[in-house]
């Protein structure tokens, strides 16, 4: 069944409708968020080699001058990150420095909370920065399905970072092709309505899991079986996990975020050939990620960015450890980013009362800058989703306007997301005054296969998706017309 | 100023992570712990018995149904709190540990025993006669979470694991001092290198945020002095004990909770337990490992004050609970998502799979599918514990489920591969009393299995099933193909989203 050129299809009894949402698959765009679980001792990831309260402070754990990997005359990075001095050199990685909140919470399980929901430090919430955005953008999930998932997390319990106004909008998968395998046989009853009571509350989250599961297995297996890996990654869970991200974003899953994790990061002791192993496989997987997503023609589309709960306290503790401390740098990695060394660097004269460094850059303005910089939400969205202003930081390349509030000026057809495609692709279009629209499907024979679009339109920015299902595997045309306006852009098709 | 320092007040909701709290549905239950047997319309029967024995054992077979109904109420809890016999013991816990540097075969002997010791666990949850104790020691262990992959040494986590049992429904003051110097949670949390002069918060902050009196009731100096009263406990390599040395304990005065002197751990202890959010804090968490997740707070309270009065007794808080009406309304059924432990040794124990205890088929094709259902026993993800609640289910985790339960029906995984064992389904179809009436067959494998009740369009979807396009007047259990249409039932009732709630 048609309407206005999307394609509805029903899996289950789910009502299902293609709601493409705003900037998200409009973009094309994607996030990968890294967390690193434990917090990692950001003193000895990011080093203030030039000062010496940091020798002073870490007789045993201080990483020796000629050992580090010089940023200028006083930063530079743990040896163990040697992966990612290629990519600094280009300018594909961000260090941004001292970032934190006030009044910091050294429990691990607290400050992850308050990571993941992005709000003060008092603060109790029960959705995450990145569930309550895109509950924003797409309002209705998970009761309407979107085509592809508007998340993916790679192994671990469901993250709270996905919690949004209705439950869960992240779906969990470990393996592509075991979850598609998984799903054969599964019934999915939705007939009877959950009673209303506990029980009936706790059986409609399982039933919606069970949903998304169903709608979900073909898109991820067919995205993961449309593209190989081009690199070798690093023998390594998080490398694993990122292997899985650049095969699905290569092969077309139009799902605009996806988590990982590495844990391991709690070095209470014996932290220094501890830390250089997380180091040393935190930066060969980034860069074997951003390699693969070279060679596979997507690394424009995606940045990166890490997280982790705390630094770890600047004096280290008797068992060649550091206990829990308080803000620290993180990363940002992509061919979008502006690379380099941002921020201010340690200041040992600056600090709390247990001796430990005051933040100078508030997390959320890193969410406010992949949200606002990357994906084009404007500020009333952000304000919606992370509770108040928070400063963008110029952190990322020529930040995009989608979504705000200014107009297309002249009409345009894009070039097809994903391309090549299998089945599904997405055309935008914009049009600067009320017109007469016709958005057209051709063969290479030039027979039409599919419209699109027939009709007035007012002024706007536009999406359409094209499902090819039941077609050959080819060249395709989609030609716009507006007025005098004509355009037509070249898609392939490959099953 | 540092607020770390400064008390914060206690938001009720210590205790449980933001994401764990679904939206409240608008009925919950208006009973309080006065006994259910003195409640207007409570009766005896078998839903009540099936929602006794999943929530404070695991889902019971049959057998243990139809003699739960036979019993009563007061009994039947008197019998699940009573004290078992220890368990026999795998052969090697006494054994010393082998001294460091480990040698690969070594390394590789510990391995083996990691893994003889979870099997050996879960043998005893699918054997155990009716009893708490194996659900109160898979508790404790979620609650002093330590893992393998640190310790290591297998002796010190089996010595864990027998602590938990032999406290199951114990003294908790004395539980929680006995794991304050227990060598696997020295090694896990740093107390081995706690000494004088080179304090390691590690333990102290733990103790006082996840083992007894929640965050928000101390400062970070109350850590930091804490940290140095339990210092001087080491665990010397080849020894089974942990042992003080007064030269590596801190002498010096401690201020803690606004006491001072000169404390040691236990003393430590003693204070935290003088505090009223201690028994409130881990009622809770009981609460919520027994009823719902969404804690009543005023049970918590109740149940605070009779813990309080019993000096940290767990059996009469569980004895009141256990027994209480709110226990036992049924809006408090069905409501609780199962682990997946709990959710493989229930499905075995519930389709009366015969578990030799000389043989390990049955428990290692459970332990070799947890970790990837999320609960790997003994490898908790940290010293939290499992999240557990909504986050035990993801669509991944969810479709492993009904792999294992098609798995124990067909005797083959999802590779096809002989699992070598699997439900008998005649044996299993005849333990109910009209096996031949398919519709009241259907019926009572629903209801034996089922937490919640099934609608009629759903009971004709289940009939048709297992008539698998037969007549209802032409079932019969004799039928050569009856035994594969009981398991294609099966199937599909374990694969309904409702078989996940006990």
């Amino acid at each position: 069944m048609m309407i206005s050129g999307f394609t509805i299809r029903s899996f289950g009894r789910t009502p299902l409708l293609e709601t493409i949402g705003k900037y998200y698959h409009s973009t094309g765009r994607v996030l990968v968020v890294v967390q690193l679980a434990g917090g990692n001792d950001g003193l000895n990831t990011i080093i203030p080699f030039g000062m010496s309260q940091y020798y002073n402070t870490r007789p045993t754990l201080g990483i020796p001058q000629n050992e580090v990997l010089a940023l200028n005359s006083v930063m530079g990075l743990h040896p163990s990150l040697g992966p990612l001095v290629p990519l600094l050199n280009d300018g594909k990685v961000t260090i941004v420095q001292g970032v934190g909140y006030a009044n910091p919470n050294r429990s691990h399980f607290r400050s992850t909370d308050i990571w993941f929901t992005a709000t003060d430090s008092e603060v109790t919430e029960t959705t995450g920065w990145l569930g309550r955005d895109l509950s924003y953008n797409y309002p209705d999930y998970p009761g309407v399905l979107t085509p592809y998932p508007l998340a993916l997390q790679i192994g671990g319990y469901p993250s709270l970072g996905l919690q949004g106004a209705n439950g869960g909008m992240g779906v969990t998968i470990t393996d592509p092709n075991q979850f598609y395998q998984l799903i054969i046989g599964t019934v999915g009853f939705v007939d009877d309505p959950p009673p209303n009571t506990p029980a009936g509350a706790e059986l409609l989250y399982l039933r919606t899991i069970e949903q998304e599961a169903i709608q979900y297995a073909t898109v991820i297996k067919n995205a993961a079986d449309h593209a190989t890996n081009q690199t070798t990654y690093p023998n390594t869970s998080l490398a694993a996990q990122m292997a899985i991200v650049a095969r699905l974003i290569a092969g077309g899953l139009q799902c605009p975020i996806y988590m990982v994790s590495q844990g391991g990061f709690d070095t209470h002791a014996t932290q220094l050939g501890r830390h250089a192993t997380l180091l040393s496989e935190l930066a060969g997987a980034i860069a074997a990620f951003q390699t693969d997503l070279g060679l596979l023609n997507v690394t424009d589309n995606v940045i990166g960015m890490t997280f982790s709960e705390f630094g770890r306290r600047i004096a280290e503790n008797g068992s060649a450890g550091t206990d829990h401390g308080t803000s620290a740098p993180q990363f940002l990695f992509g061919t979008k980013v502006v690379g380099g060394l941002y921020g201010t660097s340690p200041d040992f004269t600056r600090l709390d009362a247990t001796g430990d460094f005051i933040f100078d850059i508030d997390f959320r303005q890193l969410y406010a800058t992949v949200l606002g910089a990357w994906f084009g939400a404007p500020e009333t969205e952000l304000q919606t989703v992370l509770f108040r202003h928070f400063d963008q930081l110029p952190i990322i390349q020529s930040p995009t306007h989608v979504g705000e509030s200014d107009q297309p000026v002249t009409f345009s057809l894009k070039q097809n997301y994903p391309n090549p495609f299998n089945p599904t692709t997405i055309i935008r279009y914009e049009i600067p005054v009320e017109s007469f629209i016709t958005l057209t499907v051709y063969n290479e024979l030039g027979q039409e296969v599919r419209e699109l679009h027939r009709g007035v339109q007012a002024r706007g920015r536009y999406i359409s998706l094209f499902d090819a299902s039941g077609l050959a595997s080819g060249v395709y045309f989609c030609r716009m017309t507006a007025g005098g306006f004509v355009d037509t852009k070249k898609m392939l098709f490959v099953k | 100023m540092n607020t770390e320092q400064t008390r914060v007040e206690n938001r009720d909701l210590a205790g449980y992570t933001p994401a764990d709290i679904p939206k409240v549905p608008e009925r919950l239950s208006s009973k309080g712990l006065e006994p259910a047997t003195r409640s207007p319309g409570f009766s005896w029967d078998a839903s009540g018995v099936r929602h006794l024995l999943r929530r404070a054992a695991f889902a019971p077979n049959v057998e243990e149904v139809n003699a739960g109904v036979q019993s009563d109420l007061d009994t039947l809890v008197n019998t699940l709190l009573a004290q078992r016999p220890a368990p026999s013991l795998l052969s090697w816990v006494n054994a010393p540990p082998f001294a460091p540097p480990l040698t690969t075969e070594q390394n590789q002997i510990y391995s083996q025993r990691r893994t003889e010791l979870r099997e050996w666990w879960i043998r005893l949850m699918l054997t155990q006669p009716l009893s708490v104790t194996e659900k109160m020691t898979l508790f404790w262990h979620g609650h002093f979470a330590n893992e393998a992959s640190i310790v290591r040494v297998p002796q010190y986590l089996f010595r864990q694991n027998a602590l938990f049992r032999q406290y199951a429904v114990g003294n908790f003051k004395e539980l929680v001092k006995a794991v304050a110097i227990d060598p696997a949670m020295l090694i896990y949390l740093d107390g081995v290198r706690n000494r004088v002069g080179n304090p390691n918060e590690n333990f102290a902050r733990e103790l006082l945020e996840l083992f007894s009196i929640g965050i928000g009731n101390y400062t970070q100096l109350d850590i930091q002095n804490a940290a140095r009263a339990f210092t001087g406990w080491t665990v010397p390599a080849t020894s089974l004990e942990s042992v003080f040395a007064p030269s590596r304990h801190d002498y010096g005065t401690k201020t803690f909770m606004g006491q001072t002197g000169n404390f040691d751990g236990n003393a430590i202890i003693d204070i935290v337990f003088q505090q009223p959010a201690t028994a409130m804090f881990i009622c809770r968490k009981l609460y919520k490992y027994f009823v719902y997740e969404v804690p009543n707070e005023t049970m918590v309270d109740q149940l605070a004050i009779i813990f309080r009065n019993s000096n940290y007794e767990i059996a009469p808080v569980l004895q009141t609970l256990l027994k209480s009406a709110h226990f036992f309304d049924p809006l408090n059924m069905g409501a609780d998502i199962s682990g997946p432990v709990e959710r493989m040794v229930g499905a075995v124990r519930q389709l009366g799979i015969t578990v030799n205890p000389a043989s390990d088929v049955v428990s290692r094709f459970i332990r070799r599918q947890s970790p990837a259902l999320g609960q790997e026993l003994l490898e908790p993800p940290n010293v939290a514990g499992w999240p557990g609640y909504r986050q035990w289910i993801s669509a991944t985790t969810l479709l492993l489920r009904n792999a294992f339960t098609d798995a124990i029906v067909k005797g083959r995984d999802i590779n096809n591969t002989n699992i070598g064992f699997k439900v008998n389904p005649i044996a299993f179809a005849q333990l109910f009393p009209n096996p031949n009436n398919a519709a009241g067959l259907v019926d009572d494998i629903t209801a034996h299995l089922l937490a919640l009740p099934v609608s009629n369009s759903r009971r004709a979807m289940l009939l048709e099933t297992l008539l698998a396009g037969i007549e209802p007047y032409d079932w019969n259990i004799n039928d050569p193909l009856a035994g594969s249409r009981i398991e294609g039932l099966l199937k599909v009732i374990f694969r309904m989203a409702e078989y996940q709630l006990e």
